[in-house]
Parts: C-alpha cells; sequence; structure tokens
C-alpha cells in the first residue's frame, strides 16, 4: 500500500494528490467490484431487518454512510498513534460515538423514523462493514482516501438497501414511499414484508449482481 | 425380452431400491453421489471394493443409471491410482 | 399412430443442435417419449433392466392419488379441473425453461408437483394465485436447489407456504362447503368461498365434527384432504406397491398418535379424530413420502417420520395454529441430510471392518 506514490493522481489530478492516485479504484471497488452486501455478504443482518420500506432503507443508508466516512477518517488520523494491541478497542469506541451522534440526531429530530428502525441504528457498532474497513482500510492508508473508502463502501451499502427496500414495499404492500402506485387490482404479497421475503429478495439480487459481473470475475482471474 | 432401455436417463431420486437388492450390503445411491462429485477418499470409505459387479443394482435402478459400469471405473480409477503412487515410492 | 409418428420424424431436424427451436428439445422429447418407447438400447451390461422407471414411478403416484381428485370434485365442484389445469401450466412452464436452459430432458416429478399442489390448497383459491404459488414453490423449492433429485424441500409445499404468507387472507377465506347427495357439486361450475372455520379451527374450540363425515370428507378444507377413505385407498396402493416408504408413514402416524395420547391424556376418542383431521393422512401418505426430500437410509426414514410426527402434534396442541402438518414436513426435509449424513457414516463405520 504505497501511499506517496508521486505520479499524478485521477482523482484531483495533483501529482502526489492526497488520496495517492488511488482515490477512482477504491470509490470503484466499494460501490461495485467490492460491493460489501452482494459480493461480500457482509452486514446482511440491518440489510434484511430494515428492508421493509424504502424510506427506512434509504435512512439506514444515509447512516452507515455517516459513521463509515466518520469512522474511517478518525481511525485513518489515529492510525500511527494507536498501539497495535488496542486497536480494536480504539475502532470500537470511534464506531460507537458516530453511531451515538446519528442515533441522537435521529431521535431529536426524526422521532417516527427512530421509532421505526428500532435497535438496528444502535447496532451499527457491531455491523462487519463498519469494523471490516476500518481494520482493512483506515489502518493502513492516509485520511483523505480512507474517507473515499468510507464512502464508497456505504454507498454501496445503500444502494443495495434502497433495492431491496424499493422491491420489498412495492411487491408489499403495492406502493413507493408510502404512496400507493400500484393498480387496484393487484394484490400485496404480504411474504415481502415478512423475513423471507427479505432472504428471497436479497437472493435474487444477488445472483443478479454476480450476472452482471460474471465478466469482471474472470477478467481478475486472468490479471497476475 | 429385449436390450432396450426402458425409459430414459434420469438423476437418482434416492428411492433406495438399490440398497434393498444389493448382496454385497454396500450403498450403490451414496456411491453414486460420491463418484458424481469425483469424491474419490469417500468412495474408497464407502467400500466400493465389496462390489461384484453382479448388476442388480442397474438392473433395479428406475432412473436408468449404469451403476455397475461406475463401480467398474471407479475401482479402476482408484487402482491406477494406487499403481502410480507404489511407482513413485519405489523411485 | 402412423401419423404421430410421421409428424415427430418429419419435426425432429427442426429441434436438433443450432436450429432454431433447440432450446424447445426438451418439450420435443418428452412428446416423443409420450408417444413411443424410446428406441435407445443398453449400452452395458447387465442388458435386460427392469421395466419399472421413473416416468412409471410418479404414474402411480398419479394413480394413487386419483380417489382423492375425484373426491375434490365431487366435493368442491368443476371448478377444480381448470385449478389443475392452470397448476400443471404454471409449474410446466418453469420445468420447460430451466429444462431448455439446462439442456437437460423435462423431468416427471413435476406431473406429481402439478396434481399435489392444488390438492393441499383451499378450493375456491383465484386461479392466478394458484399460478404464482405453484411456479415459486417449483422455482424456489426445486429448480433453484438443481432440478428434480436435487432439492431439499417438497416443492407442493414450498409452495403452499409461500401462499399460507403472502396471502393470508385470501388462504383462509376460500373454503367451499362440501357438495352432498349422489353427484355432489360434481355438476355446478362456480363456487362460493366462504370463511367460515374449519373442523380442526372448530375443535380448538371444543367443537367436533362428526367422525364419520371426515372419513367420507364432506367438511370444510383443502381440496384433496378432506376424504379420509379415499386417501387411505390411495395411499395403501402407494406403500404396499413399495413406491412410498412405509417406515415414514408408520412412524409419522405412530408418533403422532403417541404423543396426542400424552397430550389429550389418554383420550382415545379425540386423538382417532384427531388422525382423521386435517391433512395428516395426506400428509404421511403422499408428502413425507417423496422420496427426494426424505432420507435414503432406512433408519434415516424412522426418525424422519418420528420428527414430523411430533412436531405436528406439538403445533397443533400447543400453538396458535390449527394445522402444522406443512410445517412439520418442511422441518423434516430440513433434517433429512443431517440424518443420511449421520446413518451412512454409521454404515461406513461398519462396512470398515469387513473383509474385502
Amino acid at each position: 500500500m504505497a501511499s506517496n506514490d508521486p505520479q499524478s493522481c485521477t482523482t484531483c489530478a495533483l501529482p502526489g494528490g492526497p488520496c495517492g492516485g488511488k482515490g477512482i479504484a477504491t470509490l470503484k471497488d466499494g460501490v461495485w467490484a467490492q460491493n460489501p452486501i452482494s459480493i461480500q455478504i457482509l452486514g446482511i443482518c440491518s440489510a434484511l431487518a430494515v428492508t421493509n420500506r424504502l424510506e427506512n432503507s434509504l435512512v439506514m443508508g444515509v447512516a452507515l454512510i455517516f459513521v463509515c466516512v466518520g469512522s474511517n477518517l478518525f481511525v485513518s488520523l489515529l492510525r500511527n498513534v494507536t498501539p497495535r494491541r488496542i486497536r480494536m478497542i480504539a475502532e470500537v469506541a470511534i464506531i460507537a460515538t458516530f453511531v451515538i451522534v446519528f442515533d441522537q440526531i435521529l431521535k431529536a429530530y426524526y422521532w417516527e423514523m427512530s421509532k421505526q428502525l428500532g435497535p438496528y441504528v444502535g447496532l451499527i457498532i457491531t455491523n462487519c462493514i463498519v469494523m471490516g474497513r476500518a481494520e482493512a482500510f483506515a489502518l493502513q492508508n492516509r485520511p483523505v482516501v480512507s474517507i473515499v473508502d468510507g464512502l464508497a463502501n456505504g454507498i454501496g451499502y445503500a444502494i443495495v438497501l434502497a433495492l431491496i427496500g424499493f422491491f420489498r414495499e412495492l411487491v408489499g404492500t403495492g406502493a413507493v414511499f408510502g404512496h400507493v402506485v400500484m393498480p387496484e387490482w393487484y394484490v400485496p404479497n404480504q411474504l415481502a414484508i415478512l423475513a423471507p421475503g427479505a432472504f428471497v429478495a436479497l437472493g435474487f439480487l444477488i445472483a443478479l449482481f454476480n450476472a452482471l459481473s460474471g465478466a469482471n470475475e474472470e477478467d481478475e482471474g486472468t490479471q497476475p | 425380452m429385449n436390450t432396450a432401455l426402458r425409459g430414459e436417463l434420469r438423476p437418482c431420486i434416492s428411492c433406495g431400491q438399490c440398497v434393498d437388492v444389493c448382496p454385497a450390503g454396500i450403498m450403490p445411491n451414496v456411491l453414486h453421489k460420491y463418484i458424481y462429485a469425483k469424491d474419490i477418499e469417500s468412495t474408497i470409505d464407502t467400500r466400493v471394493d465389496l462390489c461384484f459387479e453382479c448388476g442388480l443394482c442397474s438392473y433395479i435402478c428406475p432412473s436408468q443409471i449404469d451403476l455397475r459400469q461406475q463401480f467398474i471405473d471407479a475401482k479402476k480409477a482408484i487402482r491406477e491410482e494406487l499403481e502410480a503412487l507404489i511407482e513413485e515410492v519405489e523411485e | 399412430m402412423r401419423l404421430v409418428a410421421n409428424l415427430l420424424d418429419r419435426t425432429r431436424p427442426l429441434f436438433e443442435e443450432g436450429r432454431r427451436l433447440n432450446f424447445f428439445k426438451p418439450v420435443f422429447d418428452a412428446g416423443d417419449a409420450f408417444f413411443f418407447s424410446p428406441v435407445t438400447t443398453t449400452a452395458v451390461a447387465p442388458h435386460v433392466r427392469d421395466p419399472l422407471d421413473v416416468k412409471r414411478y410418479m404414474t402411480t403416484v398419479i394413480i394413487a392419488l386419483i380417489p382423492a381428485t375425484l373426491a375434490s370434485i365431487y366435493f368442491f365442484g368443476l371448478r377444480m379441473i381448470p385449478v389443475f389445469i392452470v397448476s400443471y401450466a404454471a409449474g410446466g412452464a418453469v420445468e420447460v425453461l430451466f429444462a431448455g436452459i439446462r439442456k437437460e430432458e423435462i423431468n416427471e416429478g413435476f406431473l406429481v408437483t402439478g396434481l399435489i399442489f392444488p390438492l393441499v390448497l383451499p378450493p375456491a383459491l383465484p386461479l392466478w394465485m394458484v399460478a404464482v404459488g405453484c411456479a415459486f414453490g417449483v422455482l424456489i423449492g426445486k429448480e433453484l436447489f438443481g432440478g428434480t433429485g436435487r432439492n431439499l424441500f417438497n416443492a407442493a409445499l414450498v409452495g403452499r407456504v409461500f401462499l399460507g404468507l403472502a396471502y393470508p387472507k385470501a388462504m383462509s377465506g376460500a373454503w367451499v362447503e362440501p357438495g352432498t347427495g349422489l353427484l355432489g357439486r360434481a355438476t355446478e361450475l362456480t363456487v362460493d368461498a366462504v370463511a367460515s372455520a374449519t373442523p380442526l379451527a372448530l375443535a380448538k374450540a371444543g367443537e367436533f365434527a362428526a367422525i364419520p363425515d371426515l372419513l367420507f370428507g364432506s367438511v370444510l378444507g383443502s381440496a384433496g384432504e378432506t376424504s379420509a377413505i379415499a386417501i387411505i385407498l390411495g395411499g395403501v396402493f402407494l406403500v404396499a406397491i413399495g413406491v412410498a416408504s412405509w417406515r415414514t408413514t408408520v412412524s409419522f402416524l405412530g408418533s403422532f398418535a403417541v404423543l396426542s395420547l400424552v397430550l389429550h391424556g389418554g383420550d382415545v376418542g379425540v386423538v382417532s379424530w384427531h388422525m382423521l383431521a386435517g391433512g395428516l393422512l395426506f400428509g404421511a401418505f403422499f408428502m413425507a413420502t417423496d422420496p427426494v426430500t426424505s432420507p435414503m437410509t432406512s433408519a434415516g426414514k424412522w426418525i424422519y417420520g418420528i420428527i414430523i410426527g411430533v412436531a405436528t402434534a406439538l403445533i397443533r396442541n400447543l400453538t396458535g395454529y390449527v394445522e402444522g402438518v406443512t410445517f412439520a414436513i418442511l422441518l423434516g426435509n430440513i433434517f433429512a441430510p443431517v440424518l443420511d449424513e449421520t446413518f451412512i457414516a454409521a454404515s461406513v463405520r461398519r462396512l470398515r471392518e469387513q473383509k474385502a
């Protein structure tokens, strides 16, 4: 992970830019090629639990972007002063701080939404995506590129959640954002808003993503 | 009586008739699945060597799987592998 | 017959590799095999084969289902016939699609699934729900696991659970008052759906339907599960002929009876009533005995039947559900591979000590 490459950066066009020339690649990895849910199958507990409505899914996505960016930034800033043996505790403390900040904002300004999401915002502390990015990326990289990584993974998570939430709400209640859009003869399929419906939807989504990125996988296989 | 195949080849449906008829007391359906999965170690463990090629399982199989032939081929493959191993050791 | 043979021979080249209709080759092969026995001969010894093939196997199940099917038409009207057709069409379409993609032949399994599925549904269910449920059951329950012979769950039951969870209101309000008299409802084209309680639901309130009605089948319930006599007639045939395993049926019904006796304080009358009510007999003879989704070892079949019987008795007596056969059999399906693994390992240990 050479972060002080002299080549000019593809993101900001500056020689030896602050992101070390890996901005775009990092962004692409997090959103698509290494998508935390559809490729790495991480954090699916919350992805299954809160996606019964599109609104909930989007708020959850925003929460994860916020926490992931914040924790990646601070873990990266402190990476040279954190003793190796207590780095996990330090990471958890940083993540928990951001989660609680977001939870309090939600409780203060969007009480209804906070009630709907229940314990799942608090449970972001244990979300393996956040911890995984802090451990695998932020500890070895400079702050700016760590922010990009947190943003990319958060967006990747949010996109998948929004897709699942959209389909489950549409099929399960015939509505989008609470507004009925399906024609009158449509009978809502209540399985979609139950837990098994989430598993089925996630399964089909992962299958779709794999089918779409099948060519990419083969390309990676041939590269040295 | 003729040699027509009565019905087409189908996947094993685990009916268990081959186990009932096998005079050697082995489990042809289980062996078939191991051979299908190319799991040679389990094939040896499940004692493919006890098969004496009577062909009753092939006769009875409703899915028309050539179990006897598969076991003959598997035993041959195992023998060849063992011989190759022995040669290696001798060298 | 010559006409059909000529037609098949003339169209055969259209389905060969590289031709336009190649995707539908499975359909052609199925039609070919339906009219004429295949012309292929044995390639390896033994050259004489048992005439019982998978097609005959499945046909036997269909024959065993005939009494229950006729009973459903007698009690719930001619509308059952379009239901059967829709179920076959939806399940068959998924089957053809996957056979085309995989370039395999169409398997006969869906002949049974397509008939069993409507028989475990409430008779007045809308036709599109039957189609959606059957397609879902065959797709998720069977094809995604690799098709016939590799499915973990009974496809018809997956479809039924799907409908039960997705459209609970429709599923509980689509019963039909059974017909009476010489012809029953077998002359009526349309039926009125009613939302009254089934015998099992009434039994929870302490009201028991008469046992002769349960035996004959003139009670509310899923289309094919009401008539105990018709089911026992077909089921005993199936078990006697060896297609369904008697071990599964006996251990299922036996463990259910024993546990119910305990739960009801030894009241034989109530327990024998429970044996005849609901889908218990249909499940024990036709659903749990599916060879693919039950264990293949004999010892495994005993335990499998006991798991289902115990689960059914517990669900029926101790939970809010009135009927538990569907969930119990699916639960048993989950245990089947584990049971097989255990008993095969035991057999392998026994075999290992044997001299070559």
